[in-house]
Order: structure tokens, then C-alpha cells, then sequence
């Protein structure tokens, strides 16, 4: 806990200051004194380790009542809070913590706290809550439930994905102007990437997202702490199955495919990892689709090879398995409608016919 | 201790580098001329202290603090201008210091003390 005396000559800035207070359960008031002569008198006894002070008092000059303060307790933080700004070089001469301008908001008092907090060794408390990274379908991250994270250039949000992406590594410099950059100055790019990086830490900072969660450090690598990163999840997932009848991990990594990697962004770097993780899923859906098959869930089947189709018309194995689905289940009209259906997108997207294979179980069902 | 100086121009540095080249416990003090460099070069190697330049682009001049301070936090940053009108926007940055030119010595190393006391208290 850190006791605060606040100063102020006029009774309802004392009061505001007191308002603000109230939300950090970190600082408790032990005094209040429109009085400076008064409050430098109690100070030595309260022996507090912050001050707030106004500085136009008609009693004493709020610098030189700082100065008081210091000469009695050498180690109380100082923090002006004023209605003038020129006397912020002073402030500066006696190592003020802060200079605050009146009127003071909430979001400037929050910046004046988290000093007060880390000058003390205070972590200040964080959010029990997740952070969520989302790469597949549309690339999000943010808090569990609440807003995603807004970027403020497209530029940032790429570079902050690429930077994922090789999360955990050490990315060149020029890996990075490469991919990022192609066809700029290399000057100005290298510039771009500075301003980049600083907007990405900022933007994190602003959400609340300390360095132990994202941190990114020396020739650009980032490292993750606990936070919830659903290609890494699908990854480990994937790794977990060991046979095709792994159903709950199956489901797992099936879920967590919500889309395609980085969906509706132009980023060629992202390609073959996109090409990748499609192919992973493409084997999921067919590995849990012969799952369900085994265990008689032919709806779920059904379902599931349908949503694999509509991704991925030319994936054989996925009709063939429909097939195969339908001739056990005795659905002569769903087999009809989808073989006719993918002959039509083969015969016009490629020219060719399907698979011997597949004709056959069709032929064998009608 | 480390300091690294970013300097875009103007005069008046000489007599703090000789200062600074005399305090015996800053191991290596860099004047540093490129934004760009200097980014990297505090990126990298982390010093304790740095001094910037706010010359006749003021702006840039804090953007860099800023940049440096979202790097690491505990990187001191002293502003320093011929102006006196940017100290609260240094506090804003979260600055330690802000020395007005012509820059006195006993103003220096009252910074220079105080970074040090603050330093072995940290070790301690």
C-alpha cells in the first residue's frame, strides 16, 4: 500500500483528486491539507511516498513546497498536478515523478499511476482474462470477450502478423524490409519498420497487453507468454492424433479452423503456411468424417463432408467418402445431387470426369 | 552506465561530452546522428540512459522518446532543447530529465547522481 498526501488550496481539486484515487485500491489517502505550510508540517510524521501538489497556492509557490517536502523526506515522489504548464522545467530540476494538467482526466491519471506503480515495484493488476490471437478466418486478437485490437495502418497489423507468424524466432531485419517492403527505398523502409514496431508495442500497451504476454525484442523476435493462439492450438492438436479414431482431438483441431490462415489479407508470405494449414485441415475433415462413419453418426458425416466439399470442390477423398457415406445409408437422391454436381464443376472448371473409383460406388448405389 | 546521445544537429554538445567523458562511472557515452541507427543501436543494446536532441524538429524529437520508452520502459531518457517549452510534453513521455541549453554542469550531473543512486537502490 502507498500513502498519498494530497495539497491543494482549493477544497473541490482536492476532492476531484480524491475521486480519482478511489479506483486504485494500490494507494490509500492519509492526508488532505489546503494548507502547504500545514501539510509539510505532518508530512515527516505521515511519512508518505507520494505527494500530489498544486503549484499556485497564495500560501507558499507549490515548486518551493515541493523542495520543503524533499529536504524532509528526500524519497517522496512528487507529483504536480496544475492548472499552469510553465513550470514544468522546475519540476524537472527537482525530479518530480509527474506533472499533471488540470483538469486532470482519467486516462492521464491511469499514465501518473502506472508510473507511481512501477517507481514502487508494483505490477499492477492485470486481467485474469485470456488474450485470444485468431489467425484463421479473419485475423483478430483481443481480450476474451471484448473488442479486437483496432491497427492503425494495414502495415501494422501485417507486420505484427509477420512477426507472429515467426513467433519465437529472430527475424532478420532484411527478411523483414524483404517480404514486408519489396519495392521501397531501403531507407524509407527501414524507417516504416521502426515506426511499425514502436505503433505495435503502443497499440499493446493501450490494450493492456503487457510484456509478458507479447513481447518483441532485439533483431525483431517476438515471444508469446500465456495467450490463446488458435494455429499453434491446431498444430499441437493435430500432433496429439495419433489414429483415425481420435475423435475429441479430431474435433479439437476441427473447430479451430475457422477460416483460412489470415483470410482476405494480401500476404504473399503468408501463402505457403495458408497452403499448409489447409492441407492439415483438409486431413482432419476427412479423418473425422471416417470417424463419425465408423461410430454410425452419418448426420454429423454428412455435414462435415459437405462443409469440406464447399472448401475444397477437387478434394477427391472427400467425395469419394460422401459417396461411400451415401451407398451405406441408402440416400440415392443425395448421391445423385452431389455427383452430378461435382461431374458439372470437374467437366467445367477442368474438362475431366471424375475418378474411376467414384463413378463406380455411384453407379453401385443408383 | 551506457549513454547514448541522439544528436540531428545543432551545437552546443561539446562541453557535455566532455563532462560526460569525465563522470567515472559511465563506462561508454555514443553521439549518435541517424534516428534510424540510433533505434537499433538502443534496441539492441539497451543502455541506461540516453540523451535526446530536440532540435529544430521538436516533434521527432519526442516521437523518439516515445519510441524508445515504448521499447523498454526503464530506459531513462533526458530531453534536451533549447527551448523551454517541451518539458511537459517530455512528462508526458515519461521523460527523466529535460536540461535547458546552454546546459550547466551542475544540472548534468545532478541527473547523472541521481540516475546512479536510483540504480544502486534498484540493485540492492
Amino acid at each position: 500500500m502507498i500513502k498519498a498526501v494530497l495539497i491543494d488550496d482549493e477544497r473541490p481539486a482536492l476532492r476531484g483528486l480524491e475521486h480519482l484515487l478511489k479506483n486504485y485500491d494500490e494507494i490509500e489517502i492519509s492526508g488532505m491539507y489546503t494548507n502547504p505550510l500545514e501539510a509539510i508540517d505532518k508530512i515527516p510524521g505521515i511519512n508518505p511516498g507520494i505527494v500530489f501538489l498544486d503549484i499556485n497556492m497564495p500560501q507558499l509557490q507549490g515548486i518551493d513546497a515541493a523542495s520543503s517536502i524533499l529536504d524532509l523526506c528526500p524519497d517522496i515522489d512528487i507529483i504536480f498536478v496544475t492548472a499552469y504548464d510553465q513550470y514544468a522545467i522546475e519540476a524537472f530540476e527537482i525530479h518530480a515523478l509527474d506533472y499533471v494538467l488540470k483538469p486532470v482526466s482519467g486516462e492521464r491519471f491511469e499514465k501518473t499511476i502506472h508510473r507511481v506503480m512501477k517507481k514502487n515495484g508494483i505490477e499492477q493488476k492485470g486481467s485474469e482474462e485470456r488474450l485470444a490471437i485468431k489467425c484463421f478466418g479473419r485475423f483478430q486478437i483481443g481480450w476474451f470477450q471484448q473488442e479486437p485490437i483496432k491497427w492503425r495502418t494495414e502495415k501494422t497489423k501485417e507486420l505484427f502478423a509477420f512477426l507472429l507468424y515467426h513467433q519465437g524466432q529472430e527475424v532478420s531485419k532484411d527478411e523483414i524490409l524483404d517480404k514486408l517492403w519489396p519495392e521501397v527505398e531501403i531507407e524509407k523502409a527501414v524507417h516504416q519498420l521502426h515506426n511499425g514496431i514502436y505503433y505495435i508495442r503502443k497499440t499493446l500497451e493501450q490494450y493492456g497487453i503487457d510484456r509478458s504476454l507479447i513481447n518483441i525484442s532485439g533483431s525483431y523476435s517476438m515471444k508469446l507468454g500465456i495467450v490463446s493462439l488458435d494455429a499453434v492450438l491446431f498444430d499441437e492438436c493435430c500432433t496429439r492424433i495419433k489414429n483415425d479414431s481420435d475423435i475429441r482431438e479430431l474435433e479439437a483441431a476441427e473447430a479451430l479452423y475457422t477460416g483460412e490462415y489470415f483470410e482476405g489479407s494480401d500476404w504473399p508470405w503468408a501463402d505457403l503456411e495458408r497452403e499448409r494449414l489447409s492441407r492439415q485441415y483438409g486431413g482432419v475433415i476427412v479423418s473425422l468424417s471416417q470417424a463419425y462413419i465408423e461410430k454410425k453418426q452419418f448426420n454429423r458425416a454428412d455435414e462435415l463432408l459437405l462443409k469440406g466439399f464447399n472448401r475444397n470442390f477437387y478434394d477427391e477423398s472427400i467425395t469419394e467418402l460422401l459417396m461411400r457415406l451415401y451407398k451405406k445409408t441408402g440416400d440415392k437422391a443425395k448421391a445423385a445431387k452431389h455427383f452430378l454436381e461435382y461431374t458439372r464443376i470437374l467437366k467445367e472448371e477442368l474438362g475431366i470426369k471424375p475418378q474411376e473409383n467414384i463413378q463406380k460406388i455411384y453407379i453401385s448405389i443408383k | 552506465m551506457r549513454v547514448y546521445i541522439l544528436d540531428t544537429g545543432g551545437s552546443g554538445l561539446d562541453k557535455m561530452l566532455t563532462w560526460l567523458s569525465e563522470n567515472t562511472r559511465i563506462r561508454e557515452v555514443s553521439v549518435i546522428k541517424s534516428q534510424d541507427v540510433f533505434l537499433e543501436r538502443v534496441e539492441r543494446e539497451r543502455p541506461e540512459l540516453v540523451f535526446i536532441r530536440l532540435g529544430n524538429s521538436e516533434i521527432t524529437g519526442l516521437k523518439m522518446g516515445q519510441m524508445v520508452k515504448a521499447m523498454e520502459q526503464d530506459i531513462r531518457i533526458v530531453f534536451v532543447s533549447e527551448e523551454k517549452d517541451y518539458a511537459l510534453d517530455a512528462y508526458e513521455v515519461g521523460a527523466y530529465g529535460y536540461l535547458l541549453c546552454p546546459i550547466e554542469k551542475k544540472k548534468l550531473d545532478n541527473i547523472l547522481s541521481k540516475s546512479n543512486n536510483r540504480k544502486l537502490i534498484n540493485l540492492m
